[in-house]
């Protein structure tokens, strides 16, 4: 009994000893920069600590900031149907620019926490003005972590948006993975307290390449042999049909029509619309861009309307 | 029965006088256990809550006079040297060792608040952070630890 008390007694005078010192006003801080988290702690900084949540860092922005609102934001793009091998999907968080304050951080990681697909950011030239600081700079930076994490941090600037591009695995054997988006809503104290944390997860699970549910699409690029012979096949059944049976051939002949359409159609993989998902397969995408250089072609050929556009061939300006 | 017990207790912590608490080196809490319960306790929900029994001063977390010092200046002696006694209070043990609050509680199993978000307790046994924490505990000299990223 004597040792615990003495050991009770030795607890309390080293507290009352601190306490004699530590008494004072005191205040948290907390990250305004995502700069920070790479840091060392003694600076002030994280220490390798993101905050994401994801397996191999286990805490959120919870740790610190508390006692407010959390950020309200969208999340568009995500495959919640699942994500197809090779595929690139655009995740677009966006919210009020009437939030004065907020930060993100986000991170794609498999089971074991480790950076899985790739997440990139988009290039300058593409950024938005809701994606850049109220400076005019990017917003958004990406850290790669010699523990094999990837992530992607939004620090308190005026920003309101953080797009990234995340191309999941070529295989599906790399099973489901977990995004990460963590945020704060700060009320411009400077301080942890009063702001809105907010994480949250979303599982994505890989769809079966050959069963999955939510890959058709009408073909435009390469084709499978498969549906486009069976359509042959069929046009030429009903042919053979329509020539033997005059009667009732309106029918047949639109029986054909529509096997004929349907057959045009087939499944696209989504791993396989990797060039049609870019930008340049827009029809007619940043058409003002390109009305100098058309009028260009046009002066040089003496043509006009090749590419779509009205005008003369004039040569005048 | 109740306030006898915590009298006698009382009386008998104030005349034994022969608890010593663990006093390892400050050296090595300075340059390695200090960053090290920074990063990884001092939050201002954990143990960067002036409330706490056990909390850690330091920049960019809990400054013990703000206003005097920025949020990211360096540790003040003050600072450090608070932090290294609320350590050693939290390194009180009976028996192990490893009974110490400041051992065992970040360790899974243990009444802790602070599992992270996916219910883990913050460190294991195997891990450098509580391993390095541990052999401070115990007076062993620490060597570099440049491996923890502090």
């Amino acid at each position: 009994m004597s040792g615990r008390a003495s050991l009770l007694a030795a607890s309390l005078a080293a507290v009352i000893a601190a306490l004699v010192v530590g008494v004072t006003p005191a205040a948290s801080h907390a990250y305004s920069s995502p700069r920070l988290y790479s840091t060392p702690a003694h600076e002030g900084g994280g220490a390798g600590r993101y905050f994401t949540g994801s397996r191999l860092d286990g805490l959120s922005c919870d740790a610190c900031h508390g006692g407010g609102e959390p950020l309200v934001h969208v999340v568009r793009g995500l495959p919640e149907f699942g994500w197809a091998p090779g595929t690139a999907y655009t995740l677009d968080i966006e919210w009020s620019p009437a939030v004065e304050h907020a930060a993100v951080v986000a991170e794609v990681s498999d089971a074991s926490g480790l950076a899985v697909g790739e997440l990139s950011l988009p290039p300058d030239e593409l950024l938005t003005d809701a994606e850049r600081c109220a400076s005019g700079t990017r917003a958004a930076v990406a850290f790669d972590l010699d523990s094999g994490r990837r992530v992607l941090g939004l620090g308190d600037c005026g920003a309101h948006r953080l797009r990234m591009q995340w191309r999941a695995p070529t295989s599906p054997a790399a099973g489901p993975v977990w995004l990460h988006l963590a945020s704060v809503q700060g009320d411009g104290s400077g301080d942890a307290e009063g702001d809105g944390p907010m994480l949250e997860l979303h599982r994505l699970d890989p769809i079966d390449p050959i069963d999955g549910a939510s890959t058709e699409g009408c073909q435009i690029g390469a084709s499978e042999i498969r549906p486009v012979g069976l359509g042959l096949v069929l046009m030429f059944g009903v042919g053979l049909l329509a020539y033997r049976r005059r009667r009732g051939s309106a029918t047949t002949v639109a029986l054909a029509l529509g096997l004929i359409c349907a057959s045009g159609c087939a499944r696209v993989q989504p791993w396989e619309r990797d060039r049609l998902a870019q930008p340049d397969m827009v029809i007619d995408i940043g058409g003002e861009l390109l009305v100098a250089s058309e009028h260009a072609v046009e002066y040089r050929e003496g043509s006009a309307g090749a590419v779509g556009g009205a005008g003369g061939g004039c040569g005048c300006n | 029965m109740r306030s006898v017990v915590a009298g006698v207790l009382l009386v008998t912590g104030c005349t034994s006088g022969a608890a010593e608490l663990p006093a390892p080196d400050y050296g090595d809490f300075r340059a390695v256990v200090y960053p090290l319960l920074l990063r990884d306790c001092g939050f201002s929900q954990c143990h960067g809550d002036p409330e706490r029994f056990f909390v850690v001063w330091g920049p960019g977390r809990l400054r013990l006079e703000p206003d005097i010092d920025g949020p990211f200046d360096p540790p003040t002696e003050d600072e450090v040297w608070l932090s290294y006694q609320r350590t050693r209070s939290a390194l009180t043990y009976e028996g192990e060792l490893d009974d110490a609050p400041l051992l065992q509680k970040p360790l899974e199993g243990h009444a802790h608040r602070g599992e992270d978000v996916w219910g883990r307790n913050l460190w294991q046994r195997s891990e450098p952070s509580w391993q390095e924490v541990a052999r401070w505990a115990a007076g062993v000299p620490l060597a570099e630890t440049e491996e923890l990223g502090l």
